[in-house]
């Protein structure tokens, strides 16, 4: 290229003198090899970034520009609220639409960081003067931020070994899949700006003990409050950093950089996140932040005791030191007594418990176990998600611990926890995709550096060496040879990288495609010509929004509340923030109760219609019945007269006619079939013949006394129930 | 949210013109050529501006609903022993009439058929066997010289004299079925209760040991129901007791010759069951924080706010002020926090001030007013109470001046140190 260029202003008379100029600008500029390497890592990185943005864009080509799944719908109904009403009545919001008659206070209870990320994203394109719907705004906040995570990535990878290790990091980063599955475009999620939030952080935290700078650790306290506006996960951000101090201070590579970026970290951290409503005092008296804090003291006792040390002589400082010692912990175990006894240190809560033995939640808490993201972690989903990053990242590990430096040991501690959270929670996966795309690029980038040196270097022996060669004729050829075979192995080694890099990227890109794009409000089943759109969901929410009375309420599971107040406009009685386990317990004791108890309660309630999802037409597993177990456990925890097993045929959970006469004749069940039982479903079957359980149903001629059926979706996914007044003459 | 307060006057007016109007009432006679011997209850009627259009039961011209208006706003039954109506009345329809707030009467007798008492059992009345009759031996009457063991005369009249006038003290006349009612009614009065000394029984067969549970005091003569949509429902045991002879009888009880109060209690008691009396209109409900004349969408915790409603009596169509001490106001939120008894004025405004409890979420206001004989009030009306903005807290505590003091001594000690410390060497 660059002779090509050197040729072409001298093939003729150039009477632009000017524009000749420019261009020797261009070729001087370019032949640098600074320069060019500038140039190919910002074309890279360019690349990187529209590689990151458009492979979440499946779910837009497959389905439609969308909000996805459940919690999105909150978000999206509260950033339409913080873009109308503005910042103060968002921040003051209390929510009547939800809840009721509880409601709840939004503007204290959510971690606004998202909607205000994608508030000011549609201010700003707004004055931009470009003309970008808040839906669309909010379906592309997502890989956007995605984007803006690989970038990060490749800061990260610099600051931790170099530059190469920032680009493959980018590149890694920009397409796992752990993290695609939370940021594809239309998951308008907490996850998807708050994973972003936490690289940043423990960029900058990493950058600040390098440093050791009070600029560079307020930076990443400013990241950390971004961290804390957008997710609960923040608790992790603030209990890793002191872990990785203390691990520093044991193993005795605790420098003042770290005692100055953990100082002001702290100071500047703790007030920022305080200011976030929902945190606010929790920052200094949670159990979960102990650590946060007491690490910060912990550090000024040892300062202080350094420079005592300084001013002391050695006798008189081991008495001061006896003494404090002696202080401390008399002054520790009485306060620490003092706090549990009065009840305000409890830390065996449950979510603690959680954390620490994965099927605590299970045996205690219905709630939490109810969720399919809370499950335990399978070997095949780490392969699902992570793909060669599982057997890249342990090299990465041998690597750090091979030439450990502050960053590295602080990915290692970032990993380690990480991978123990993630194998608690299938949704935890998501922090670990960062610390395993790192550890892997630190691992790939380290062999490819390796192989490609090797590669190289013997040839710039051989083409010094040649002369001398030639000149003493036999004697190298062993060592040729020898070249010969290790040329051949890094070429292999690097051959294998590659092959795993391919696979790795269209593995991405298949999961990508086939699993994480489904918004999970439409729903596709077949393909080809047999392809069906099962389009119920919304149906039903626009039939709520139109056909209902403004102020009806609505009863569900409480998974659909945040779908039905943001697309049925409805007040619901229980949503997805599952903040009054009371309440949806009675709601699950309604569902769970015989017609005529759950009416006492849906009049209690106000209710005026009572929706369920049902699956046993079109084939949708995830439906009502298959949760009502659920319902069953988390009304039972609170209220003891619903007992599972009165739902239970002989320890079987059974729709058929072996089912108990509890489950028959409970309202889920009378709600869900319904008319069922006229229905031929598939052939050489009887009627009512359930395709999600297989089985056919119990009780077919079933009777409402109650309520009466208002509304059934084209595939009797969704069906909803009015609510009778009471009898006129009786 | 805007439209509730709008929509609810505009019920109420639809309310007040039914009740102001002329009001149509069909009678179905077993015989229309036995009109005359209801002419004196009739003619009450009309002289209370009632338009009563006399009909035979079997008549197939019969309709009481056409292109879906009803043609009558009130129905009157004095046919006990027919099967079946002409022309387009059924049983149903006849519960579509209540059931769209238009009212019955309807008189039986010791004959009346399957039909008249599958009927009465749709408003939650049970009537005794066919044949069967009230008897008592102590106090019952003698009329033109004959005693009769069936004419009931001592019979408790209910004491609420919106309902059934009064208080009387000539006898009310009975001969009849006997009816009871379930104890746990809710909807039903007894109007006319039965002597403690009487009892029902069929003549033509075997007296019961122990007799059957219409005895005494829980046998129903005359019973009014008032619907939850507050259509009113009477059923009257005996036919006989409106008719002329009965209004006009001189009879002998216990010795004593009396005349009776039957053409009072029975006009009344018509009058009552087509919503001519005893009619309650709730309307112009409105609430607001004290010192603002506006409707606030909702309150705060701790507002002081007042609520307020007109409640008028609708008395032969004239609207005039109720009083009454027992309207109780409730503000729910899933239990009432607030359940108090509404003050009125004496011009019909009810009003309640009082300070919204330091709970949010959202509350509603509910009053369910059943007093025996009026017509049912029930108002609920939602108001969202929110807790306190971030700006409504107190700017500077008291209480935190401790807290202040130590910022600001903190703040002043660290510049203080600092400045020692570096410019002083």
């Amino acid at each position: 290229m660059s002779t090509m260029s050197a040729v072409k202003p001298s093939a003729g008379p150039e009477p632009y003198v000017s524009h000749a100029s420019l261009f020797e600008t261009a070729k001087r500029y370019l032949t640098k090899t600074k320069s060019q390497e500038l140039l190919l890592r910002s074309i890279i990185l360019i690349f990187v970034y529209l590689l990151a943005f458009c492979i979440r864009l499946f779910s837009v080509l497959r389905y439609e520009s969308v909000i996805h799944e459940f919690d999105p719908y909150f978000n999206y109904r509260s950033t339409i609220n913080l873009v109308q009403d503005g910042f103060y009545e968002f921040w003051n919001w209390f929510d009547a639409e939800s809840w009721h008659p509880l409601g709840r206070v939004v503007g204290g209870t959510v971690y606004p960081g998202l909607m205000f990320t994608a508030a000011i994203l549609y201010k700003v394109s707004k004055f931009l003067t470009a003309c970008i719907k808040l839906r669309d705004i909010c379906v592309f906040t997502a890989p956007f931020f995605a984007g803006n995570t690989a970038l990060i990535a490749y800061l990260f990878g610099k600051e931790l070994k170099d530059m190469e290790t920032g680009l493959v990091a980018a590149v890694l980063m920009a397409v796992v899949p752990g993290y695609i599955s939370r940021s594809v475009a239309g998951s308008f999620d907490n996850e998807a700006v708050a994973i972003f939030a936490l690289v940043t952080t423990f960029y900058l935290w990493v950058r600040a003990v390098n440093q050791g700078t009070i600029a560079s650790a307020v930076l990443a306290a400013f990241a950390y409050l971004y961290m804390a506006a957008s997710w609960g996960a923040y608790v992790f951000i603030s209990n890793l950093i002191p872990l990785y101090v203390i691990i520093m201070f044991v193993s005795g590579r605790y420098s003042r950089r770290i005692y100055v970026a953990y100082t002001t970290f702290w100071a500047v951290g703790s007030l920022l996140a305080m200011q976030v409503r929902f945190i606010g005092f929790n920052h200094v008296t949670s159990n979960e932040l102990l650590s946060f804090n007491g690490v910060f003291v912990g550090l000024q006792v040892w300062e202080a005791l350094v420079f005592l040390r300084t001013k002391l002589g050695t006798k008189q400082f081991g008495q001061l030191l006896y003494l404090t010692a002696v202080a401390a912990g008399a002054v520790g175990a009485a306060g620490t007594a003092i706090l549990v006894l009065s009840g305000k240190l409890n830390p065996w809560t449950g979510r603690f418990w959680t954390l620490l033995d994965p099927t605590y939640a299970k045996k205690f808490i219905p709630i939490v176990a109810s969720v399919s993201e809370h499950q335990p972690t399978t070997w095949a989903s780490y392969i699902f998600d992570l793909h060669v990053l599982v057997f890249a990242a342990p090299a990465g590990l041998y690597f750090c611990f091979k030439r450990p430096t502050d960053g590295t040991i602080f990915l290692t501690v970032f990993a380690l926890t990480a991978i123990y959270f993630s194998g608690i929670m299938v949704r935890l996966m998501l922090v670990a995709a960062p610390a395993f795309v790192l550890l892997s690029a630190i691992a790939i980038s380290s062999i490819l550096q390796s192989a490609s040196k090797e590669l190289r270097a013997p040839a710039a022996a051989e083409t010094k060496t040649s002369p001398v060669a030639t000149r003493r004729g036999r004697g190298s050829t062993s060592n040729e040879e020898n070249i010969t075979t290790k040329k051949s192995t890094n070429l292999i080694i690097l051959g294998l990288t590659f092959l795993a890099m391919w696979s790795y990227s269209s593995h991405s890109i298949w999961v990508t495609s086939e699993a994480y794009s489904s918004p999970s409000i439409v729903l596709i089943s077949g393909w080809g010509p047999h392809r069906v759109v099962l389009d119920d969901f919304r149906e039903a929410y626009y039939w709520l929004r139109h056909n209902t009375a403004p102020d009806a309420k609505v009863m569900s599971w409480w998974d659909y509340g945040y779908q039905i107040t943001a697309m049925g406009n409805r007040t619901v009685i229980v949503d997805n923030n599952t903040w009054n386990n009371t309440h949806i317990a009675t709601v699950g004791r309604a569902m769970a109760s015989n017609e005529t108890e759950a009416y006492k309660i849906m009049r209690q309630l106000d209710v005026d219609y009572a929706l369920v999802i049902f699956g046993g037409l079109s084939g949708y597993s995830s439906d009502d019945i298959n949760k009502f177990l659920w319902m069953v456990r988390i009304g039972g925890g609170v209220f003891p007269v619903i007992k599972e097993s009165d739902y239970l045929a002989n320890g079987d959970y059974t729709v058929s006619s072996r089912g108990t006469q509890t489950m028959l004749n409970s309202l889920m069940y009378k709600l869900s079939y319904y008319d069922f039982g006229n229905i031929m479903t598939e052939h050489g079957k009887g009627t009512g013949y359930d395709r999600v359980r297989n089985y056919e149903i119990g009780k077919k001629d079933i009777q409402l006394d109650h309520l009466y059926e208002a509304f059934t979706s084209e595939h009797w996914i969704v069906r909803i129930y009015r609510v009778k007044d009471l009898e006129n003459r009786f | 949210i805007m439209a509730r307060p709008l929509l609810l006057p505009l019920v109420l007016l639809a309310a007040l013109g039914v009740t102001s109007a002329s009001k149509s009432v069909l009678v179905l006679l077993q015989n229309v050529n036995t009109a005359d011997k209801y002419s004196k209850f009739f003619g009450s009627l009309r002289d209370y501006g009632f338009d009563v259009s006399v009909k035979g039961v079997k008549d197939s011209t019969l309709k009481l609903k056409e292109y879906g208006t009803w043609l009558y706003d009130d129905l009157v039954l004095f046919a006990p022993q027919t099967e079946g109506f002409g022309g387009k009345i059924d049983r149903q329809v006849i519960l579509d009439f209540v059931d769209s707030g238009h009212n019955v009467l309807m008189a039986l007798n010791s004959d009346a058929s399957e039909s008249m008492r599958n009927l009465a059992a749709e408003f939650g009345i049970d009537v005794d066997d066919r044949g069967s009759k009230v008897y008592d031996h102590f106090s019952h009457a003698t009329l033109n010289g004959k005693e009769d063991h069936t004419l009931i005369a001592g019979g408790n009249i209910v004491d609420v004299p919106v309902m059934v006038g009064g208080p009387y003290k000539e006898p009310v006349l009975f001969r009849g079925i006997a009816s009871v009612i379930p104890g746990d009614a809710e909807l039903a009065t007894v109007a006319l209760g039965a002597p403690s000394t009487s009892y029902s029984h069929a003549p033509k067969q075997a007296m019961l040991e122990p007799p059957s549970l219409m005895v005494g005091s829980s046998i129903s003569l005359v019973t009014a129901v008032q619907a939850r949509n507050n259509a009113r429902v009477v059923v009257a045991g005996s036919l006989e007791m409106f008719t002329d002879d009965f209004f006009d009888a001189v009879v002998t009880v216990n010795g004593v010759s009396t005349h009776t109060a039957n053409w009072a209690f029975t006009v009344t008691l018509a009058r009552w069951a087509f919503q001519d009396r005893g009619v309650l209109v709730a309307s112009n409900m409105r609430h607001h924080l004290l010192g603002s004349d506006e409707q606030p969408w909702g309150y705060r915790v701790n507002d002081d706010v007042e609520f307020l409603v007109d409640v008028v009596e609708v008395d032969g169509g004239v609207p005039k002020p109720f009083a009454a001490d027992d309207i109780q106001l409730e503000f729910i939120m899933l239990n009432p926090y607030i359940r108090q008894p509404l003050q009125h004025d004496g011009n019909g405004t009810f009003s309640l001030r009082f300070k919204v409890p330091d709970v949010y979420g959202v509350f509603k206001y509910y009053i369910d007013y059943a007093h025996c004989g009026y017509s049912y009030i029930k108002l609920t009306h939602q108001v969202p109470v929110r807790p306190f903005k971030h700006n409504e807290y107190e700017r500077f505590l008291v209480c935190a001046y401790p807290y202040y003091a130590s910022a600001i001594s903190i703040m002043v000690g660290f510049f203080a140190l600092g400045f020692f410390y570096l410019y002083n060497k």
